[in-house]
């Protein structure tokens, strides 16, 4: 495996919503995607202004689910820019981080999410009352061990903020929100298929090979992984993911007649 | 020999409000008798929010190895990796079922200190209210791990001076990292 990607991320300043639940942010890794994601670094930091709370403080979690927003087509937040720690580098198009904004202290365009068990949690602060020098430091939302024990999303997970207050009071407007992450994206570990296509036994120069993957043999999570095509023996070959099934189908066109030759499902990798 | 990692993974118990009682059980992590692996912590933190004054010294929490636990409320484990899974003899307890619920008190009884932390106090309700992390363990063991065999377990307890010290408007949650692994 290669890390082909490694950048960051920030929300715009978040609001409080006012309820007992608000999603922050989610980076998530969709089916799409060929890479594995890597968390490195995950922190909220948070302002209250001017609100005083003298009840107890609202806790951030961060939970791995995978029932993905964007992979429907429902409200998930705004769309935040993926930045590069190296220009050279490309984000893969199925990783995408959301927040719950669109602009600093702009209107809430929530993140319609179910937060999956807690894998870590972080209290923020809270103003007993407005006196002296207010601080918001880094509230680490993963466990400062993330080397080499980071968070892994393979495609279909995501990991979300969650804040959650004992009331929706404990979480009003003047509190001003905002998340930032830190990952990486690798490759996976790969093996190779390959084949021959013919037609009454000649080998078929350009038919069209489609690789469908999944994560077992009921097509669980099933997509396209990738599409080549022939050469002129016929011969065909791909990486494709350890550990997943792989399916091969193969079409192609023989003047005005369209051919589709037998598909092999079930190649276990 | 060789240390083979089978499982990294985290729990955090529920936000678990004070006892009122001069010492209180809030997190425990066991490796129970039979297991096949041995269990490396290599975090264990306490975040502490106290909405009430207190002028008099605060809880200290101390972590001690003890024998396997009863009661409380298992947690569920997450991995880093969902491609790993852990043993069913690593068990995670916490003293609460949800956020400033009702309790579910751990059974168990200290053995020596290992390490201790003070908690935070508000002297005065003024100004900022941090919460940062306590650590529970020394800072090495993020290098090298704590360990847990078969039938040993660590205990996160609060010893108050007074019940007064640790009232419900005390809450506390704790959260730990750690490994399974073996060695051949």
């Amino acid at each position: 495996m290669s890390v082909t990607f490694i950048g960051s991320a920030a929300t715009f300043g978040t609001m409080g919503n006012g309820q007992t639940t608000q999603n922050l942010f989610i980076l998530e890794n969709k089916l799409c995607s060929r890479r594995i994601v890597n968390i490195r670094s995950l922190v909220v930091q948070m302002d209250p202004t001017t609100g005083t709370l003298a009840t107890v403080k609202p806790i951030i979690n961060i939970s791995r689910i995978t029932a993905l927003p964007n992979d429907t087509i429902t409200t998930a937040g705004e769309t935040l820019s993926k930045v590069p720690f190296d220009t050279a580098q490309v984000s893969d198009f199925g990783v995408m981080a959301s927040g719950a904004t669109l602009a600093d202290g702009g209107p809430l365009r929530a993140i319609v999410a179910s937060p999956g068990v807690t894998s870590w949690r972080q209290y923020s602060i809270r103003l007993a009352s407005g006196f002296g020098q207010v601080k918001s430091e880094d509230n680490l939302l993963i466990s400062n061990l993330i080397e080499p024990a980071a968070y892994h999303l393979y495609p279909g997970q995501a990991m979300l903020i969650t804040v959650v207050s004992v009331s929706g009071a404990n979480n009003p407007s003047t509190n001003r929100w905002f998340a930032q992450t830190v990952w990486e994206e690798e490759t996976f570990n790969t093996r190779v298929i390959s084949g021959t296509v013919t037609n009454n036994s000649l080998p078929v120069n350009g038919a069209q090979i489609v690789i469908v993957i999944a994560d077992d043999i009921f097509m669980t999570n099933s997509r396209i992984w990738s599409t080549t095509t022939t050469n002129a023996l016929g011969a065909w070959s791909a990486n494709v993911p350890v550990g997943r099934v792989a399916s091969v189908y193969s079409q192609h066109r023989d003047g005005q007649t369209l051919h589709s030759a037998v598909g092999n499902p079930y190649l276990m990798t | 020999m060789a240390k083979t990692v089978l499982y990294t993974g985290s729990a955090a118990t529920f936000r678990t409000v004070g006892a009122a009682a001069t010492t209180q059980n809030l997190f425990t992590i066991e490796n129970t008798a039979g297991s096949a692996v041995l269990v490396g912590v290599r975090s264990l933190v306490m975040q502490l929010d106290a909405t009430a004054v207190l002028t008099a010294v605060m809880p200290l929490v101390k972590t001690t190895r003890i024998a396997i636990p009863t009661g409380g409320t298992t947690l569920a484990k997450v991995a880093l990796d969902t491609s790993q899974s852990s043993v069913a003899n690593v068990i995670v307890r916490g003293a609460t079922a949800s956020d400033g619920g009702g309790a579910t008190a751990i059974t168990a009884t200290p053995g020596g200190i290992i390490w201790q932390q003070y908690g935070m106090r508000v002297h005065t309700a003024v100004g900022q209210i941090a919460s940062p992390d306590y650590p529970l363990l020394p800072s090495l063991v993020s290098g090298s791990p704590l360990v847990l065999r078969p039938s040993e377990a660590l205990l996160v307890q609060v010893v108050a001076a007074a019940g007064t010290s640790n009232p419900a408007t005390n809450h506390w949650f704790v959260q730990c990292v750690w490994e399974e692994f073996t060695v051949t």
